[in-house]
Parts: structure tokens; C-alpha cells; sequence
């Protein structure tokens, strides 16, 4: 309760200290700072990514096109139609939307390891659009949005990992970690062929 | 004289009619020498005089001018200001010519005729104004002529009321609008010869409009302004670019007067006079300088006849809507009062009606510039205007006439925007006789054919009292027009908004959104109470410890330390319960006001019952007249809610049962008379909420169905055994009346048969999800109900659990809901079911007919819901039931396409989704089921081991081609996909895992030599075996196919025989291959 009591003095030494003058000099020194011109190297080319981790792949996707990150909620199956990469039909903001595992069209296998039970860790889903075709897809993890230099982007190598190269347009180096950037036009091209009906 | 004519416009013949009078008369005088010439003069005058009234009705701004100038001559002469001699009679034989060339053309030619002579007639206006009034040439000539002389600028006068106002406001920022418009467009582009007559006719929209409110200064900048663009329109005038800034000098300065109008105007327009003659002079000048120069190498555009006649020009897509929407009200006010005037012949307040429903529609149609729907219009509202003043006899024939008229104007104004102008071409005649035989009326002629002579030899007297009748009318009209609050229509006009259903359905989804947050409220307070609980509990045992304490001593600082904690707790309690009293009275007023949103949005997608009917009266009494019937139509129920989707579906089969009622229930009067029914048959439609449910009935008086009957021809029909059609109930017999192709009557008339068209409301029904009942007594009467959702945007459930998820079946669809116990189950052929009243029903699990897996199931005893549709019955188990709901229907994403048994989503109150099941789909999957018909699949379990079908990809653009291949491919087993050019080939090869690929070579965006070439080159599918299939033949082709690695290159031709196959199960096998997995 000392707060409580104690409020009313409180409130006057606050205000002497945002009311203070700025010590001498002050103001010229971070003029000078502010008036330097700008850093040489300019951001363009520059993308924004989200990065997510499916299992133990770390990947990223345009920023673009990821619509909003939400927390994980009640996956409603399909009669008929739920499967490997449709899992069913998801609530977002009240709108009934398609649920899909991007691992599992990617070829992304579940890891042995446990659930990951750091801090902060939270399986989540988020929206993808592209082309006026929305999805939701799961995720063992997202980290957010990244500012991605062209310049780190190296060509992903021919065989490593067990996942399907055919999807990644590049590879990155993000905290000792490299993330595979996801080419979008054959992710969503192999997710019209899940769902479109086969004759045209 | 006048010679044949089509008869368009009546007051234009009754015009030319006079003037050739006149023009006679002239004749005579001019002819004459200077004393008798004084005798003709009294007849001269008073023949013109009533030119100058039936000119102004026609409304031609020049004509007007040129007979008033006639008249003012001759009361010079009259006066004796001017005598008769030479100079006078070269005048008046140049007014003769003049006169002459007007009558003599047919009157449909009346327009063309004077735009060609306009500069004639200003000659010949100037010479009479000259002779007449040599000493007052004020400035250019043109002022003179062509404007209201400045010492006749009459002050703005405030006669003109309010409203008067308010509409001349609107009109002209309408006006002003086109004309800004259309100047920035000339502006661009000079040349741009179509905007002249959208200019032309806006300046004289507010010319005239202008007049009306007495406001000298728009009427003079807006005449002149038109001068402007008729001259450009004839091609007598190209504009400079200077030329430009005056125009919008002068389009400003409207502009500013109009703004001007409500305040003080009279010192305003002072203020400003000079700037405004100024502009005045320097726009006549650029039309003047088109006087003197006609330019003959400039195209002559086509002029369109002004006026009367077709169409208009580009009118304006969202204008036309309101038009539409304004047309099919009124419309619907004129059918509505003919129908009571039918009864009731001299029904004042329905004249009323119909006069001023009748101006509106007129004012719209000139506001599209539908001139032809503003002419019937008109005459139709003249028609009621000399009814009311008793000039005009009511009778059958009459009231005829004008359903024809008000019919016209209701097919005119369904006609889509752009199929407007050919409608008109085509139905130009039909519209001038019905124009012509509503004039008839007019003149109290009957017949149709003798119209125009009747019209023409009338006497002039006549004429001119009914001229005098046709402008007192027109002004009875406008007084109507400014009366608010009259009466009669009782129909709430409704403020129309345009808003895109997008926004609508957006609307509706937040609001059920936040209908679902705020429930969240209550639990959360309800969580509260154990927070107070625990509270209540520590406030306890800080209390036992107290009591402990005091038996034994303490140093005072710990008992004042227990003492203080007690305290604490009880602030603390305090708090909480302020807290969570305050969160209550939150969550309710959340609550509450969420709803009530949310069932406002629900509510915009509802309209009266009232709307979807207006026609059908109407067509009652149509069909009844046709077939010699008498029916007294009544309906009940006109405010009730419906959802516009279904509302709009609702108008076929309303038509289908109430034709259906009319031809085969209700019989012939003599009939009834015998039967000792009153000769007028009853028809009842009525719309109501009943149960959360929009019932509609349409019930008659007449002959009922033979139930019997029915039952033979149902069995001579093979549509049921003669066993089970004795076991049918009456309901049950009467529902086959709704299938396709049924039909009782022995013949099928024009109108209907009962049974054909029958199955249309029955489709229509299924398609909203509802149901259709009839009851009938034999030689009382028939009854049929319809069962419709109150909206197909919202539905009330059953919720039930299935495989541990919730699913909802709609209420409307659920006949029963029923727990049966473990002992009322049988099996009979590996089949359960139970017996129900005399019936056996088939025991479904819902989680088979889904194919999920089985979720936990509670007890022995079967949670079962029974669903029908028309011939059969089935019992579907769920695992529980959870209770009746409330959802807003959502669509499922149209990715999935249709999905077997699930019509569409929604969200629970908790968020959860939700899946609506499609009843008619599962008794579908459920025949299915039970006839042991298994559904082609891809993946069969066999022996553990699973057969997998080749996989082939075809690459073609055309449709045809890759549609013949797939159908070959899939009927030997194999599984096809298709990619429609190279770059798609080349995604689903990269995606799909396909065993073949086929693939054509021309092709957009990449060809498939391209796309072998790629496939190819990676590693990861060069194993892949590529077939080449193309129209080309030659041997380089083929080398070039070789070059890029396909493995087989083959002709079109291939398909026709077994070539093509061949080559396929040569690569990769038959379409099916074991694998071991």
C-alpha cells in the first residue's frame, strides 16, 4: 500500500523531472548526430519475411501475403475431404476458413522431438493470400517478420535435407539458422490442385 | 394540308391543324388590298392568339418566339401603329412561307423542319420586330432577338414557393453537372461531336427550367449556351480554345446564381448584372460567329429528332437503376388503383393516385431521357386530370386502355440498360397505338382506327377548350405535386441506398461476431465468483487465526499486524464485489445491444411480404377474365417479413399454385351456382411467421382433388406398388402432385395442368431448404402450405455431436429427434431398425454416412434424428444431441466445391465452426449406402496391400482435346490430371508426382517443347516418360520433339485407334500396379 499512500508525493517530483531542462550542449550534440546525412548503404530490394518453423525446418514466406498470425483453435474436420494437407475448416474472425499443413504439402516428416516447452513457444496458425485464395495454415512456431537483405539469399543446394527442395527459392542465414524462403506460386499451385475438382 | 400522320404527338397535330388555318386566312389577306385587309385582321388575330398558347405547350423555344412576334404584328396592325403597304405584305407573305413549310410536312418531320428554317424565321422575326419597333435596336441584334431585352429582366420573383425551389435546385446541379462534364471532355478533344447534344439539351433542360421559377438571367446565359451547341451540333461552329473559358465562365456563373437563390437574390443578381450580361454577349458571340459561316467540309452530325421519338443518349447506369426502381413503384401504384377503380368507376382518390403516380413516372423517364415512357406517362396522366374535372366517361373499355398503357410502362421499365434502345425500335408502334388509343379517350372517341381523323376535323373550338383543359391539368398537377402529405398512396415511399451486398454481408458477419465476444462476458464473471470465493475463504481464516490469537498474548505489533491484514481482506473483498457488480450490468448491456444489432443486420436482408406480390392481383384477375372465371383474390399478411433472397424466388411458384387454383380448383360460375357455392370463387394468400418459420399458404374454395383418383394414377404410373399406394396417407398422395411430369387433369391446358409446373415450386422449396404440404377436401377446396426459412442467411438447428465434432441439422428438415432405446432396435439383414408407429425405419450412424471415425458414445441407448424427403424415411444416429441453435449460415470456401452431406458453416457461440448438413444429400449418400453401391475411390484396402492407379498428367489449351484425352485415359483405369499451358504443366509437374506426362506443343506462355525440355533437364523428373501429342506431322517436327528428349512423339490422329493406348501401357503399364506397402 506504500504506493497508495505515498501517490500524492509522487506526483510532483514526476513532473519536475519531465519539466527539467536538457543539460548544456545537449541539444547541439544530437543536432549534429541528426544532421549527419544518411548511411550510404540504402534499403531497397529489401523484403519482408515471416519466418515459422514446421517441425524442425525453419521457413519463411512474404510477408506479403501472410495476412495475420492467430493462436492455435479447434480444427473442425471435413467429412470426406479432410486428409494429410487439408485438415478442415478453421474460425478466423468469425469467417469459416480452410485449414492446411504447409509442412505436409512441403514434405516436412514430424521429428521425434518433443514439443518444444521454451518459454514464449506457442504453436500457431496463420492466414496466407495470394491471388484471392486464402488459407490457414499450422505451425510449430512463428517468429515474425523479418527484413531480408537479397543479398543473403544463396541458392538452396541440391540435396541435403529430407524435405523437397522444389519448393524453396533460397536459402538464408538467420540467427546460425538457415530458413528455407518458400516459393509461393507453387505452394498455392499445389494447394488449388488439393482441392480443385479433378475434371475441367 | 395535314397529311397522313402517325398520330404521335396530338397536341403537335392540333398545332398544325390551327396553323393551316391561320395560313389560309393569310393567304386571303395578303392577297387583299389595305381596307379589307383590316377584316382579316380580327380573324388573323384570333387565330394566332391560340397559336401562341398551343406553341408554347409544344414548347419549342423558336417557334413560340416566331408566333408571339406574329401576334404582337398584327395588333400593331390592329392598333393601327403600322399600316398595311408593300413592305408589310413581303413580311407577311415571308411569315406565310414559313407557316406553309411547317404544315406541310408530316409532324413527325416537325422538328427537323424548323432547326432547317431557323435562320429564316429569325429573319423573318427580326423584319416584324422591326417594322414593328424600329427604334428599339438595343445593342447587337441578337440581344434583342434571342434574349429577354434587359429592361424586361423581370426580379427574381419569390412567388415561386419553396418546393418549386428545391426542385429547380436539383434540376439544375443536374444539369450543371453534364454540362461541366461535357465541357472538360470538348475541351480535351474538340472534336468530340457527341457531347454537343447532351450540352444542347441540358441548357435547355435549365432554360426551361429556369423559366418556370421566373429566372430571367439563368434562362438568358443557358439559351444562349445552347445557341452555342446547336450551332456546333449542325456543324456551323468548331471551338476555339478561348472559346472554352467563356463557356465555363458562363457554366460558373449558373453555377453561383443557383447557390445564390435561397439567400437575397434580388441584390445579389444587381450586384453582379453587368458580369452577367457581359458573359451573355461574349457567349452569343461565339454562337454568332457560327451564323455567319457555315462550314461545309465539317460532317454534318445526324440530328436526332429533339423531342418525341426513341431514344435518348448515354444514360447514366446507376440514374437508370433509380429510374427502374422509381418505375416499378409507380407501377405498381397505378395497377393497384385501376384495380380498385375496376370496382368502383368513380373512385376520386384513386384519380388522384394515378395522376400523380403517373407524373412522377413522367418526371423520372425525362430524367433518362425516355421520352417515350414520359409520353405515356403523360397521356395517362391527362387522362386522369380530365377525369377529374368529369371531362372524361369511365367504362370498361376505358379502364382497359389503361392497363394496357400501365402495362407497357411496366415492360418498359424492366428492360435492361442496354437492350433499352433496340426494345424501343421494336416496340415503337405497339407504344403509339396504345398512345393513340389513350388520346382517344381524350376526345370521347371510342374507336381506335378513326382516331386521328376524329382528331383532325374536330372544330377549332374544341380543340382549344381541350388545349386550355390539357395546361390547367398540367398545373392541377404541379399543385398536387407540391401538396406534402396528401393523401392517398398509403405505401411508405421507401429512402432508397445503394450499398453492395458485400458490405451487407460484411456487416452482418461483425455483427454476429460480436454477438458471439460479448456472450464471453458472463462466463467471465461467472469465473469471478470463485476468485470471491477464495477471497471469502483467506478472509476466514485470517478471522480463526485472529480469534486463536487472542487467547493468547502477543507483543502489540503482531496483533495490530493480523488486525491490519484483516483489513486488507475485507477492502479487497469489497473491491471484487464492485468490480464484478459493475462487470454484470457491463455484460448485459453488451449483450443486449450486440443482439440488437445483429438482428438489425439480419433484418436489412428482409423485406415486406408486399413487394414480391404486386404483380399477382393482376395476373389473378388476368387469368381469371381469360377463363371465364370469377375470383374474389385476398391477401393477408402484406407486412411480413421475408428474406429477399427467398422473396425473390417466391414470384414463379406463387404464379405456378395461384394459375394452377384458378384453372383447375375453382370452377366455372354457373357450376358453383349449382353446387350452391357463391359464384365468385375465394382465392387466400397468406404470408406469416409461424415457429421461427415463414409459412405461405394459398387455399381455395373450389374443387379440391380426388384423392382416389390420385391414387390410381400414381399406381398406373408405376411410381409405387398398388400395396403401399393403399397405404399412403392422404398427405403422402397429395405430395406426389409436386413431382416433374405429373399430371391429373386429362388435358393440359394452355394455362397449366395440374402437376405440370407443380414440380417448380417443389424445386424451389428443396433449393431454400424447405418443405411444400397440400390438404385438400374433395368438392371444398385445396390448401397448400409452403415451408420456407425465414432467411437463408440465418437458420435454426439441431446441434448434435458426430465423431466428437458438432454438426447442425436444420430444423426445418428435422421431422423428428428421438432417443430409442437398446431393446426397440432390430436387425434384420446385417441392417438396425426400429419400428416406428406402423412403419420400420432404417437406423443410419451419421459417422458412417460422413465417414469419420466413430467418437465416444454415451450409453446404450441411440441418439437418432429422422429425416424424409419425399419417399423415403431414415433414422440417423448422432452421438448426443446438444441442443436447438441459432447460426448465421456462412459458405463454405468455394475451394472445396461441394462437399458430400454438408451444405455450408457456421460458428458457435464459443467459436467453434460448425457444419451444416445437407439433409437431401445424405438420404442421397444414404439410398447410396443401403443399395450397396460403394463410391469410386482411389485408395482400396485389400490384404494389407494397396493398389495405387497410375498417374498421368495431360497439357493441353484446348478444352476439347484434353477433355477427349482424359475421358480415353480415366476409362482404362488410369488417374488423369490437366494442366491447360506449359508454365501450369510445368507447376503441376513439379507438385503432382505423376507417372506420364502428355502434352501438346502449341501452347500459351510456354510451348511443350519448352516444357519437355524442362522436365527433362531435372534430375528430379527426367525419369518421367513424356508423349508428345500434336497436330504437326513433319519429319522436322518430330526431330525437334527428339531433340528435346521426349520419348514418344505422336499425332492427333492416334486417338481414333489404339496407337495412342499403346504407347501409354508400353511405358508405364495398366493403370493399375500392385505395390507392396
Amino acid at each position: 500500500m506504500d504506493d497508495i499512500e505515498n501517490i500524492e508525493d509522487g506526483v510532483y517530483e514526476r513532473k519536475e523531472l519531465l519539466d527539467q531542462k536538457p543539460p548544456d550542449g545537449y541539444l547541439d550534440e544530437w543536432a549534429e548526430v541528426l544532421a549527419k546525412p544518411k548511411a550510404a548503404r540504402e534499403i531497397v530490394g529489401f523484403s519482408s519475411v515471416v519466418i515459422f518453423r514446421v517441425s524442425d525446418e525453419w521457413l519463411a514466406l512474404p510477408a506479403k501475403i501472410v495476412g495475420e498470425i492467430v493462436d492455435n483453435r479447434v480444427i473442425h474436420i471435413v467429412p470426406h475431404r479432410t486428409g494429410k494437407i487439408f485438415k478442415g475448416v478453421v474460425n478466423v474472425r468469425g469467417k469459416v476458413q480452410l485449414c492446411v499443413s504447409l509442412g505436409d504439402i512441403i514434405g516436412i516428416e514430424k521429428s521425434d522431438l518433443e514439443e518444444s516447452k521454451d518459454v514464449g513457444v506457442y504453436s500457431r496458425m496463420f492466414v496466407v493470400e495470394w491471388k484471392g485464395r486464402r488459407f490457414v495454415s499450422i505451425a510449430d512456431e512463428v517468429f515474425g517478420v523479418y527484413l531480408l537483405d537479397p543479398d543473403d539469399i544463396k541458392k538452396a543446394p541440391v540435396s541435403i535435407s529430407k524435405t523437397d527442395k522444389s519448393y524453396t527459392k533460397g536459402i538464408f542465414d538467420w540467427k546460425g539458422v538457415n530458413v528455407a524462403c518458400l516459393d509461393e506460386e507453387l505452394l498455392f499451385c499445389a494447394l488449388k490442385r488439393e482441392f480443385d475438382v479433378a475434371d475441367g | 394540308m395535314v397529311d397522313k400522320s402517325s398520330g404521335d404527338n396530338p397536341m403537335l397535330e392540333l398545332f398544325l391543324v390551327d396553323m393551316g388555318e391561320v395560313v389560309g386566312v393569310l393567304q386571303d389577306a395578303i392577297s387583299a388590298d389595305g381596307d379589307d385587309f383590316k377584316a382579316y385582321i380580327e380573324t388573323l388575330s384570333h387565330g394566332v392568339h391560340s397559336l401562341t398558347g398551343a406553341a408554347k405547350i409544344i414548347g419549342v423555344e423558336i417557334v413560340m418566339r416566331f408566333v408571339q412576334a406574329l401576334e404582337n404584328y398584327l395588333i400593331a396592325f390592329k392598333d393601327g401603329d403600322i399600316t398595311f403597304d408593300r413592305k408589310h405584305r413581303d413580311v407577311l407573305t415571308g411569315v406565310m412561307k414559313i407557316l406553309e413549310k411547317f404544315t406541310q410536312g408530316k409532324s413527325s418531320k416537325f422538328y427537323d423542319v424548323v432547326s432547317n428554317n431557323s435562320i429564316d424565321i429569325e429573319k423573318s422575326l427580326d423584319m416584324m420586330s422591326e417594322e414593328r419597333k424600329p427604334e428599339e435596336n438595343i445593342n447587337a441584334e441578337l440581344l434583342s432577338e434571342n434574349l429577354v431585352p434587359k429592361s424586361e429582366v423581370k426580379p427574381f420573383s419569390e412567388e415561386a414557393d419553396a418546393s418549386m425551389i428545391e426542385l429547380f435546385k436539383a434540376e439544375a446541379e443536374t444539369q450543371l453537372e453534364v454540362l461541366n462534364k461535357g465541357l472538360l471532355a470538348l475541351e480535351e478533344n474538340a472534336g468530340d461531336v457527341e457531347q454537343f447534344e447532351p450540352m444542347m439539351r441540358a441548357a435547355h433542360s435549365l432554360k426551361g427550367a429556369a423559366r418556370v421559377i421566373q429566372l430571367d438571367q439563368i434562362v438568358n446565359i443557358s439559351h444562349v449556351i445552347e445557341d452555342c451547341f446547336e450551332a456546333a451540333r449542325e456543324g456551323k461552329l468548331s471551338f476555339k480554345p478561348e472559346d472554352f473559358d467563356t463557356l465555363f465562365k458562363g457554366i460558373d456563373m449558373l453555377g453561383k446564381i443557383v447557390e445564390n437563390i435561397e439567400g437575397d437574390l434580388g441584390s445579389w443578381l444587381e450586384e453582379y448584372d453587368t458580369e452577367i450580361v457581359g458573359i451573355v454577349l461574349e457567349i452569343s458571340a461565339i454562337a454568332s460567329g457560327a451564323n455567319q459561316k457555315a462550314k461545309p467540309d465539317v460532317e454534318k452530325i445526324e440530328t436526332v429528332v429533339p423531342e418525341v421519338c426513341e431514344e435518348g443518349i448515354d444514360i447514366d447506369a446507376s440514374i437508370f437503376d433509380l429510374f427502374k426502381s422509381e418505375a416499378e413503384t409507380q407501377v405498381a401504384v397505378l395497377n393497384d388503383a385501376l384495380m380498385v377503380l375496376e370496382n368502383d368507376l368513380i373512385n376520386a382518390e384513386q384519380f388522384d393516385i394515378m395522376m400523380r403516380a403517373s407524373h412522377a413516372l413522367k418526371g423520372a423517364a425525362r430524367a433518362v431521357h425516355l421520352n417515350i415512357v414520359a409520353e405515356v406517362a403523360d397521356i395517362i396522366e391527362r387522362c386522369f386530370a380530365m377525369a377529374q374535372e368529369g371531362r372524361v366517361s369511365f367504362d370498361a373499355s376505358f379502364i382497359d386502355a389503361m392497363f394496357k398503357g400501365v402495362d407497357m410502362l411496366s415492360s418498359m421499365s424492366m428492360v435492361p440498360l442496354d437492350k433499352i434502345v433496340s426494345w424501343m425500335k421494336i416496340h415503337n408502334e405497339g407504344i403509339r397505338k396504345i398512345i393513340a388509343e389513350i388520346s382517344a379517350m381524350l376526345s370521347k372517341g371510342k374507336s381506335v382506327d378513326g382516331l386521328e381523323k376524329r382528331v383532325v376535323t374536330a372544330e377549332g373550338g374544341k380543340k382549344g377548350k381541350i388545349t386550355a383543359q390539357l395546361s390547367k391539368a398540367k398545373s392541377v398537377a404541379h399543385v398536387l405535386l407540391k401538396q406534402k402529405g396528401g393523401k392517398g398512396v398509403d405505401r411508405a415511399v421507401d429512402h432508397i441506398l445503394r450499398v453492395t451486398v458485400e458490405h451487407v454481408d460484411k456487416l452482418m458477419g461483425l455483427a454476429g461476431e460480436a454477438m458471439v465476444e460479448s456472450r464471453w462476458l458472463q462466463p467471465f464473471s461467472n469465473s469471478l465468483m470463485k476468485l470471491k470465493n477464495a477471497q471469502f475463504q483467506v478472509a476466514k481464516g485470517i478471522d480463526s487465526v485472529q480469534d486463536t490469537l487472542s487467547e493468547v498474548v502477543l507483543d502489540k505489533g503482531s496483533g495490530e499486524g493480523v488486525k491490519d491484514l484483516y483489513g486488507k481482506m475485507t477492502a479487497c473483498r469489497q473491491m471484487l464485489a464492485d468490480c464484478q457488480a459493475d462487470l454484470e450490468l457491463f455484460s448485459r448491456r453488451s449483450v443486449n445491444l450486440s443482439e440488437r444489432l445483429y438482428r438489425a443486420a439480419i433484418s436489412t436482408r428482409m423485406r415486406p411480404f408486399s413487394d414480391g406480390v404486386h404483380g399477382i392481383p393482376r395476373m389473378v384477375r388476368d387469368v381469371a377474365k381469360r377463363l371465364n372465371k370469377k375470383v374474389k383474390f385476398t391477401i393477408e399478411g402484406e407486412t411480413t417479413d421475408v428474406d429477399r433472397d427467398i422473396l425473390d424466388k417466391l414470384e414463379s411458384p406463387l404464379n405456378h399454385l395461384l394459375r394452377n387454383s384458378i384453372d383447375h380448383g375453382i370452377e366455372p360460375p354457373e357450376e358453383r351456382t349449382m353446387l350452391g357455392k357463391p359464384e365468385h370463387g375465394t382465392i387466400h394468400l397468406e404470408a406469416r411467421h409461424r415457429a421461427g418459420a415463414l409459412t405461405i399458404t394459398i387455399s381455395d374454395d373450389g374443387r379440391g382433388v380426388d384423392i382416389e383418383k390420385l391414387r390410381k394414377r400414381i399406381v398406373e404410373r408405376d411410381m409405387v406398388t398398388e400395396d403401399m399406394a393403399e397405404n399412403l396417407s392422404d398427405a403422402e398422395l397429395l405430395d406426389f402432385l409436386f413431382l416433374p411430369g405429373f399430371s391429373t387433369a386429362s388435358e393440359v391446358t394452355e394455362i397449366s395442368g395440374r402437376g405440370v409446373g407443380m414440380d417448380v415450386v417443389y424445386n424451389m422449396v428443396q433449393e431454400v431448404g424447405g418443405m411444400v404440404r397440400a390438404t385438400t377436401t374433395l368438392g371444398k377446396g385445396m390448401k397448400c402450405r409452403l415451408h420456407l426459412p425465414l432467411t437463408r442467411s440465418v437458420i435454426r438447428a439441431l446441434l448434435v455431436k458426430i465423431g466428437g465434432e458438432p454438426y447442425a441439422f436444420p430444423l426445418i428438415r428435422v421431422e423428428r429427434a428421438m432417443t430409442i432405446g437398446k431393446e426397440d432396435i432390430n436387425e434384420v439383414e446385417n441392417q438396425q431398425y426400429f419400428t416406428l408407429g406402423t412403419q420400420n425405419v432404417a437406423l443410419i450412424p451419421a459417422t458412417q454416412v460422413l465417414e469419420v471415425d466413430t467418437g465416444p458414445l454415451l450409453g446404450e441407448d441411440l441418439s437418432a434424428i429422422l429425416v424424409a424427403d419425399n419417399l423415403n424415411r431414415y433414422a440417423v444416429v448422432v452421438d448426443e444431441f446438444s441442443g436447438e441453435h441459432e447460426f448465421v449460415i456462412q459458405e463454405l470456401s468455394t475451394s472445396l466445391g461441394k462437399v458430400s452431406d454438408i451444405s455450408s458453416a457456421a460458428v458457435m457461440e464459443d467459436g467453434t465452426p460448425v457444419l451444416i448438413i445437407d439433409v437431401n444429400d445424405m438420404i442421397n449418400s444414404i439410398n447410396k449406402i443401403l443399395s450397396r453401391k460403394t463410391m469410386e475411390h482411389v485408395v482400396v484396402k485389400k490384404l494389407g496391400k494397396i493398389i495405387k492407379r497410375k498417374r498421368i498428367l495431360v497439357v493441353d489449351d484446348s478444352p476439347t482435346v484434353r477433355e477427349v484425352e482424359i475421358r480415353l485415359l480415366r476409362s482404362y483405369g488410369y488417374e488423369v490430371e490437366f494442366a491447360v499451358d506449359g508454365m501450369d504443366g510445368w507447376n503441376a509437374v513439379r507438385v503432382g508426382d505423376y507417372d506420364l506426362v502428355v502434352s501438346d506443343i502449341d501452347m500459351p506462355r510456354m510451348n511443350g517443347l519448352e516444357l519437355v525440355g524442362m522436365i527433362k533437364s531435372n534430375p528430379k523428373f527426367e525419369h518421367i516418360p513424356v508423349v508428345i501429342v500434336s497436330y504437326k506431322d513433319r519429319v522436322e517436327d518430330r526431330e525437334r520433339g527428339e531433340d528435346v528428349g521426349a520419348d514418344c512423339y505422336l499425332t492427333k490422329s492416334s486417338f481414333q485407334d489404339e496407337t495412342f493406348i499403346d504407347t501409354i501401357t508400353k511405358f508405364i503399364g495398366t493403370a493399375e500396379e500392385e505395390m507392396e506397402k
